[in-house]
This record gives structure tokens, C-alpha cells and sequence, in this order.
């Protein structure tokens, strides 16, 4: 019958599109499995390499902090950022601050990486401003290591960050806040016991999606590390493309798909059994 | 008294870390119009000279034009196929549904490197196929969950029994799609549309592993900013900037900001 | 003024109708005979499956089983665009892109119609509604009644001849609603449409409709008249939602040609027609209109093969207006709720005493037991 036909042949093209990419991946898969030279048979040798190998182990461990403390980092910044534009902004200046985002998030990424080797340079805004106010003797090395790389994470995953957060306390009600303050309770009180805790799966989708930006950033460590900086998408980049290892760096991306799957399952029952405890 | 002073600290450290957001961007606003060949700040002097440099670079020229080719042939082809899809889950109960729903929100969960090197084997596997129709599938991949969710949440805003109606006064269901649902979430599907360019513009990271002789836009100025110091690149941001800022005016004015974020 | 297009009056014939949503029975095997130019009103509590009725007649919604037949012809197959089938939905459904004129205008854009005879259709159509004024107006702008009348007028202008009207008044407030309910009236019949108009409102049903269907749980209870769902209802759903019903659970003990004794506790006895009843049952329902009883003080002689009567004391009075409720209870504690008229005064009660309670036979209504 047509009409039991119908949703199906709507939603056929996406999926058949979508079944592209699920061919990819179990490609990835394949070529993850394949021994070194020639053998046929399948093999879990380049994860064993992977595995047992300190430098490329560093690679996973190394990124997991760097995306864990950028993460952090950008909850401490952006919190207030998102609270200030909900609650006490006035409502012009929150559709600025709104659109300034907006913008931020839609800008170029290796062009605002650009303009951080800008600040960060040997004869970038901050070495200069430091010497000229005799702050620094000779330039301040601020790119081309952790604390560049950091830098460029931090303030890439931001804009996210915010607007993930700004997503929550948008919704909160804000009775709820002038309930306990008639209750007696001081404002960071009020903060700590009613708005944090209401804020949390704003924090969890937030955290969530700047760990992951974070764990899989290439273009930061590339231009803001100098490719010296050891990240999985770089990783994953040399051997597939500079180096032709195309087993490794499948390996590399089929590890990096497991981690990045177990972090939003992890994070999504978080947030999920967080919210169950507010439901009969 | 303390009262203000907690007011005014928290004003301060969000233009602080707005101000940190921005930087970049200014900085790099600043140096296009240096009047030396160098990335030094402050700039030396007022010159447009970059600007017009970017329009000799060969690798821009060639970036533009492929980015603008991937940009409007993948968010075409998702709005094609998207809208569709959009329409199905919105206004169908049928087998399968939920499952649908996930598996076009597929590519979001997909690291993009991933993403990458998983269109690059099948490239390779598929081997007849060009560099640009890859790159065109796998733009595709990039913008279809955004341009499927963007539409699912502007139909599920409308009442589906104006198309009933329609169809009841003896419009086929085309008519009744192409009259009534079309004008009615038109602003949602030009919002989409721009979002879905812009999405496709920007992307970098799996677009590197499929680059063969034609670099888009952001792979030209990231090969330029690793090999060239002078302040062309920053003349290229500002141009790419402006028409950022114009791709967001037009998202306020067609679906309104705070609906594509939430 | 009425319309030119040439006009088929069309019955509708529901056999066997079966909905099912997820699993659910949300129709159950609906048997339903309109006829053509009749007005039915289907009433029912909310999620008993009017609109799911009226959807199916659409074509909005896939029956299960059951065939739908309009004019004659079956329906199952036929795509709603198809039809000729007008319907008015509770959101009304206006196209808000559009004039009022221009959603007039759509159906008979998509019947084909031509430019100069749909002009002729669209001023014969805003002048039967009173809604040349508001020809250019866009719906968020029209109130609700106004927005109403559009929704009826944009159904009606391309002439289907079933008008399928899902309650189309109940956004109108009380004086509106009354006004607009005979307007409808008089407009159906004057076009002489077969319609369905679904409410949740019995007197408004009996004001609009030529029959009324009351509904339970997706089947139709039962059919008829007003009249006749208010003297006959055929169970104690139809009873209590078309007006108030004092019951006695009666057992039939004896039968003659023109009546039936009914024991009903207590040695005591009520008669009944005996053409109210199934002879093969025992056990029924005894009920009774409240403003069918009288009080009378107890020693009045009373003829008792033309009235039933019980002994009650008076135990409540409220005093309404037009009407006063009177509430009795009887020596088993049954409560009774006897209606009189707020003029009538002949009779002063005193509360605490006890009266006879009379009622013609005729007025005495048998119904088989919830459990048959
Ligand atoms: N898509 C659906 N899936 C499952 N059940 C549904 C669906 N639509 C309606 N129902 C159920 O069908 C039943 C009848 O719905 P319907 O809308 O016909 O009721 P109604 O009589 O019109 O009620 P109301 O007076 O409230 O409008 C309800 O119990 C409803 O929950
Ligand atoms: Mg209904």
C-alpha cells in the first residue's frame, strides 16, 4: 500500500547517504585489522602497537588531559559568561552577546587559530605588550607547546560551552531562586544550593561536547602546537596521509571512535541517572 | 555594598572572557591593513594592499571556488535529502522511526577525523570516484543532521492539520507540501539553508584527508599561514569575517538565534 | 442567497468501522446510516473517538476493518483530495500565509475552477457568512468567532456535499456559541449538506442536529432523536449524559398485555409499559426523569395504573432560578432528585417531612443491567 510505503521512500535517499559513511567506517575497521606487510590474515598487531608502544601511547594519554583540563578550564570561563547573560543582562545586551557568539561559533576555526599565533608569537601581541612594559626581558615562549595548544583549545570549545550551559539556566525558573531567597538564604547560597545543582545537565551536555571537540581537535595542535604537540587527530593524520600507514592510523581512529563513543555513553548516563533522581 | 561589588566582578569577568573570545578576531582585523609585510602588533602603518593580494593568490582563488562549489552542491543535496527525511519523521508513525531518527543524527557522533580517514578508505574502496564527489558526500555527512534537525524542529512547530485541510479542499499532497508547508517553514529552510553552507565552508579537519590538487578556502589559508608570514591571510579573515557576520544577520532574521542553538 | 454550483445531496454508510492506534481499539466495529441532508451530532466524553471518526470519514485516517460509503460509494480507497468531503477541524486550520479571501479561494483553486465563477462563489460565500469586511484580513488578526465563520465558510465554498465539523463552537463563548449554533443550522440546511458535527455539549447537539449519536469507548451507544435519547435511552451511559436519571434496580413480577410489575425491594412495586421491555429479561433498571415526579402529600389518593409511586422524605432544597432541585431519600436510603419548576409553588415542602413521590408509568424507563 502506498501510503505504508510513503515514509520510507522519504527517508530512503538520507539514509542511503548516511550508509556511505557506515561503509567507511567498517573500512576503517578492516584496514585496522590487517597485520603489517602483505599478510592476509586479520591481526590486532597495530593495536598491540598502539598498545605497547610509549610514544604512540602518548598520543591517547596526553590528549585525554589536554581535553580534560581545556575542558575544565572552559566550564570556569564560561559559566559566569552564560549566567551573566541569562540573569542579569539586560535583554539588549544579551542579544548582542548572543549574536557575538553566534558569530564565534560560525567563524573560521583555522582563521581564529590564526589570529592566536597572533597574540602568542614571538612578536605577537602579549611578548610585546610584556616587554614594552618591561614585564619580559627577552619573548615569552607561548606557542609551539602545551600552554599554545591549550590556549587555542580553550578558546575554541567556548563558544560551545556557553551556549550549552546558557541553554540550561535559560530554562531554570527563576521563582525558584526569589523562593529561597524569601527562605532567607544569602545569594551564593542561593547559587550553590539551587542554581548549580539545577544547572548540572547543562554542565554534563557542555562538558560533553567540549571534551569531545577538544580530544578530537586537529587544526590546534597542527598550527598552535606546530605539529610538536602529540594529539590523536594528528596522529591519526601522519600515518594515514603523511606516512601511508594506513592499518595504524585506522587503528589510531577506531580507538579514538571507542573512546569517544564510552565518553558520550558515560556522560549521557550521568546526566540521565542525575536527572532520574528528581522523578518518581 | 557587596552586593554591587558581586555584580560587578561577574561583569567584569564575562567581558573578560568575551573580550578573550574576540581577540583573535580583532588582532587580525588590526594587522590586514598593516602597511609591512610582517605579523608584528602594532601595525606599522594603514594599507589595503593585503586585500588586494588576496585576490592574486592563486591557492585563494582556487579555494574559493572549490569551497563555494562543496558549500552550495552538498547543502543542496541535503536539503534534497533532508527535508524529506524531516517530513517522514515528523509526519509519519511508522516501523523503524526512532531507529531512523538516530541513524541520520549518526554523523554528529562521529569524530571528524574519523570521519575523515572512514570517506577516505571508501573512496579508496570504491576507486572510480573523484577527489570533489567525495568531497562533496562527505560534506554532505557533515551539514544532513543539522539540516534534518533544523527542519524536524520548524515542521513540528506547525499544525499538521493545515495540510489535512488542504488536502481536503482537493490538494494533492504535493500541492499541499509545495502551498501551505513550504511558505509556512520557508524562514526555517533558507535558516537552514545558510547554516548548512556556512557548516560546509568551515569544515577543515575531515577535509584534509580527502584534499587531492584543489584545496578549499580554510586548507589554502592554513597552507599559506604554515609557509608565508605576511599579512594576506589576515586580509582573507576579515573578508571571510564579514560574510560570517552576514551569514548570522541572515540566521536572526530567518529562524532566530537562540532556536539554532537549542 | 445559495451557492450555483449544481449539488448532490450524499448519505454516508458506516459498516463494521474498526480504528486501531498503536494496538488500541480507538473504533470498535461502528455501524452508523446517514442519510442525505441529515445533520448527525456525534457526542461523547473526550477520547471516545469522535474526531478519530471523522478523520477516517476524511481519509485523514486508515480504518482497520469496516468500509465508510459515501453517496453510494465506497471510500476506503480514495485519497481525501478525492472525496468531497468538507471538514472543519477544532483549530479551525486557517492557512495563516493567507487572506481570508484566499483561503476561500484555495479549494476551488485546486478544483479547477474558473477564475470568473470562483469570484461569483467567493462573494456569495463572504456575504452568507457576514464576511465581506474581513475579505483582506489575515487570520491571527480575526477573533475567535470570526475565524470560525471562515473556517465554515472556506469548507463550504467548494460544495462538498458531507461537512464533517469537529467541535466547531467550542472556542466561542456561551452567548456566541447559542447565536452561531442556529446560524449553522440554518446554513447546513439550507444548503442542505449531510453533516457530522462532533460536541461534547447535549444541548447544543439537540439544538443542531436532526439525530444524535452518543458514543462510549469508540462504539456508538446509541442513535436517535433527542427525544428519544431523552425518554428512551437504551442504557445508563445514553441516561446520564443526555440529562440527570433517579434509578431503581428492579426484577420483573408479572407481565400483562399492557404492563409489567417491577419488584424493587421492600415488598414494593412500580409498573411499566410493558413495550419497554426484552421479554426474556428479569432483572432491569428502573429509571425516572427528575422533573417527571412530583411531590404530593402522602394521604392524596393516586390512580395506580396511571402512576407509580414512593414514599420519601425531603432532605434537601436548592432553589436555581427557573428550576428548584429537590432531593428526597426513601426508606431503603436511595437519594432522589426531583425537578420543579421555580414557579411552581402550589405544593410548599417542608424539609424533614415525608411526601408521595408520583410519576406517570408511561414516564417509567426500563434498561437491561450494566452486567448484560
Ligand atoms: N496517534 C495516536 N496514537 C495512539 N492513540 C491515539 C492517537 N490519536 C488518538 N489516540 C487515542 O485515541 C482515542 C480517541 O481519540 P479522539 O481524538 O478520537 O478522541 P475524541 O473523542 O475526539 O476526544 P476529544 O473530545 O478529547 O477531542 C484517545 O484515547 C486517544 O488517546
Ligand atoms: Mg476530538
Amino acid at each position: 500500500m502506498f501510503a505504508r510505503l510513503m515514509p520510507y521512500t522519504l527517508v530512503a535517499p538520507a539514509l542511503l547517504l548516511i550508509s556511505t559513511l557506515l561503509m567507511g567506517l567498517s573500512s576503517v575497521l578492516g584496514w585496522s585489522f590487517q597485520g603489517g606487510s602483505g599478510s592476509e590474515a586479520a591481526s590486532l598487531i597495530q593495536y598491540e602497537n598502539l598498545a605497547t608502544n610509549e610514544s604512540y601511547r602518548h598520543f591517547f594519554t596526553y590528549s585525554l588531559w589536554l581535553a580534560a583540563v581545556s575542558t575544565f578550564v572552559a566550564l570556569i570561563l564560561g559559566f559566569p559568561v552564560a549566567y551573566y547573560m541569562e540573569i542579569k543582562a539586560s535583554p539588549h545586551q544579551r542579544r548582542l552577546i548572543f549574536a557575538g557568539l553566534l558569530a564565534m561559533f560560525l567563524s573560521d576555526y583555522v582563521l581564529k587559530m590564526f589570529g592566536l599565533i597572533l597574540i602568542l608569537g614571538r612578536s605577537g601581541l602579549v611578548n610585546r605588550l610584556a616587554m614594552g612594559l618591561g614585564l619580559a626581558d627577552s619573548p615569552l615562549r607561548l606557542m609551539y607547546n602545551e600552554f599554545g595548544v591549550l590556549v587555542g583549545l580553550v578558546s575554541g570549545i567556548l563558544p560551545y560551552m556557553i551556549l550549552s550551559l546558557n541553554g540550561v539556566i535559560a530554562r531554570l525558573d527563576k521563582r525558584l531562586q526569589e523562593a529561597a531567597a524569601l527562605l532567607g538564604a544569602p545569594p551564593w547560597r542561593i547559587f550553590l544550593l539551587v542554581t548549580l545543582p539545577l544547572c548540572i545537565p547543562g554542565i554534563i551536555a557542555g562538558t560533553m561536547l567540549s571534551f569531545l571537540l577538544s580530544l578530537n581537535s586537529f587544526v590546534t595542535p597542527m598550527l598552535l602546537g606546530g605539529g610538536r604537540v602529540d594529539m590523536i587527530a594528528v596522529l591519526i593524520f601522519d600515518q594515514a596521509i603523511n606516512l601511508a600507514n594506513l592499518p595504524l592510523g585506522s587503528a589510531a581512529a577506531g580507538v579514538l571512535f571507542l573512546i569517544s563513543g564510552a565518553v558520550i555513553l558515560l556522560l549521557s548516563l550521568l546526566g540521565d541517572r542525575y536527572q532520574k533522581r528528581f522523578q518518581r | 555594598m557587596s552586593r554591587s561589588f558581586q555584580f560587578s566582578f561577574l561583569q567584569a569577568l564575562t567581558f573578560g572572557v568575551l573580550l578573550f573570545m574576540a581577540l583573535p578576531n580583532l588582532i587580525v582585523l588590526a594587522i590586514s591593513f598593516n602597511r609591512e609585510a610582517t605579523l608584528a602588533f602594532p601595525p606599522s602603518g594603514l594599507s589595503f594592499a593585503w586585500y588586494l593580494n588576496v585576490f592574486k593568490t592563486p591557492s585563494f582563488a582556487v579555494g574559493l571556488q572549490q569551497s563555494v562549489l562543496l558549500a552550495t552542491v552538498s547543502s543542496a543535496i541535503s536539503l534534497a535529502l533532508g527535508i524529506p527525511a524531516a517530513l517522514a519523521i515528523v509526519r509519519f508513525r511508522f516501523f523503524g522511526r526512532q531507529a531512523v531518527n538516530v541513524f541520520v543524527m549518526a554523523p554528529l557522533f562521529v569524530p571528524e577525523v574519523v570521519m575523515g580517514i572512514a570517506m577516505l578508505l571508501w573512496a579508496n574502496a570504491v576507486s572510480t570516484i573523484s577527489n570533489t564527489t567525495t568531497l562533496v558526500i562527505l560534506h554532505c555527512l557533515i551539514v544532513l543532521p543539522y539540516v534534518v534537525r533544523l527542519v524536524v524542529a520548524n515542521l513540528q512547530g506547525m499544525d499538521p492539520n493545515l495540510e489535512n485541510a488542504a488536502m481536503l479542499l482537493g490538494a494533492r499532497p504535493f500541492q499541499a507540501f509545495f502551498r501551505i508547508t513550504v511558505p509556512l517553514i520557508g524562514k526555517g529552510l533558507l535558516g537552514a539553508t545558510v547554516f548548512a553552507i556556512v557548516m560546509s565552508f568551515h569544515n577543515f579537519t575531515a577535509t584534509m584527508f580527502l584534499i587531492g590538487s584543489r584545496p578549499t578556502l580554510p586548507v589554502a589559508a592554513y597552507q599559506y599561514i604554515r609557509t608565508e608570514n605576511d599579512p594576506t591571510v589576515a586580509a582573507l579573515s576579515t573578508l571571510m569575517m564579514l560574510a560570517g557576520i552576514l551569514a548570522v544577520y541572515l540566521m536572526e532574521r530567518w529562524i532566530g538565534l537562540e532556536r539554532l542553538v537549542r | 442567497m445559495t451557492l450555483s454550483l449544481s449539488f448532490k445531496k450524499r448519505g454516508i454508510t458506516l459498516t463494521g468501522l474498526s480504528v486501531e492506534l498503536q494496538g488500541k481499539p480507538i473504533l470498535d466495529n461502528v455501524d452508523l446510516e446517514i442519510l442525505p441532508g441529515e445533520i448527525i451530532a456525534l457526542l461523547g466524553p473526550s477520547g471516545c473517538g469522535k474526531t478519530t471518526m471523522l478523520r477516517a470519514i476524511a481519509g485523514l485516517q486508515r480504518p482497520t476493518a469496516g468500509e465508510i460509503v459515501v453517496g453510494g460509494q465506497a471510500m476506503n480507497d480514495v485519497a481525501p483530495y478525492r472525496r468531497n468531503v468538507g471538514m472543519v477541524f477544532q483549530s479551525y486550520a486557517l492557512f495563516p500565509h493567507m487572506t481570508v479571501a484566499e483561503n476561500i479561494l484555495f479549494g476551488l483553486k485546486m478544483h479547477g475552477v474558473a477564475p470568473a465563477e470562483r469570484q461569483g462563489i467567493l462573494e456569495a460565500t463572504l456575504s452568507m457568512l457576514e464576511l465581506g469586511s474581513l475579505r483582506d484580513a489575515y487570520p491571527a488578526r480575526l477573533s475567535g468567532g470570526q475565524q470560525q465563520r471562515v473556517a465554515i465558510a472556506r469548507s463550504i465554498a467548494t460544495q462538498p456535499s458531507v461537512l464533517l465539523l469537529d467541535e466547531p463552537l467550542s472556542a466561542l463563548d456561551k452567548k456566541l456559541k447559542d447565536d452561531m449554533r442556529n446560524e449553522l443550522r440554518n446554513l447546513l440546511k439550507k444548503v442542505g449538506m449531510t453533516a457530522i458535527i462532533v460536541t461534547h455539549d447535549q444541548e447544543e447537539a439537540l439544538a443542531i442536529a436532526d439525530r444524535v449519536a452518543v458514543m462510549e469507548n469508540g462504539r456508538i451507544a446509541q442513535i436517535g432523536t433527542g427525544g428519544d435519547l431523552y425518554h428512551h435511552p437504551n442504557c445508563r451511559f445514553v441516561a446520564d449524559f443526555v440529562g440527570y436519571m433517579n434509578y431503581f434496580d428492579g426484577r420483573v413480577s408479572g407481565r400483562s398485555d399492557r404492563s409489567v410489575d417491577l419488584d424493587i425491594g421492600r415488598d414494593r412495586s412500580l409498573k411499566a409499559r410493558a413495550a419497554a421491555i426484552a421479554p426474556s429479561q428479569d432483572d432491569v433498571i428502573v429509571a425516572v426523569r427528575p422533573e417527571a415526579i412530583r411531590p404530593v402529600v402522602n394521604a392524596t389518593p393516586i390512580d395506580r395504573e396511571a402512576f407509580n409511586s414512593v414514599t420519601a422524605r425531603l432532605i434537601g432544597e436548592e432553589f436555581l432560578g427557573i428550576i428548584t432541585n429537590l432531593r428526597f431519600q426513601d426508606d431503603e436510603g436511595r437519594e432522589l432528585l426531583v425537578i420543579r419548576s421555580g414557579h411552581d409553588n402550589r405544593t410548599q415542602l417542608r424539609a424533614g417531612e415525608r411526601y408521595a413521590l408520583i410519576w406517570p408509568i408511561d414516564a417509567t424507563i426500563l434498561m437491561p443491567t450494566d452486567a448484560s
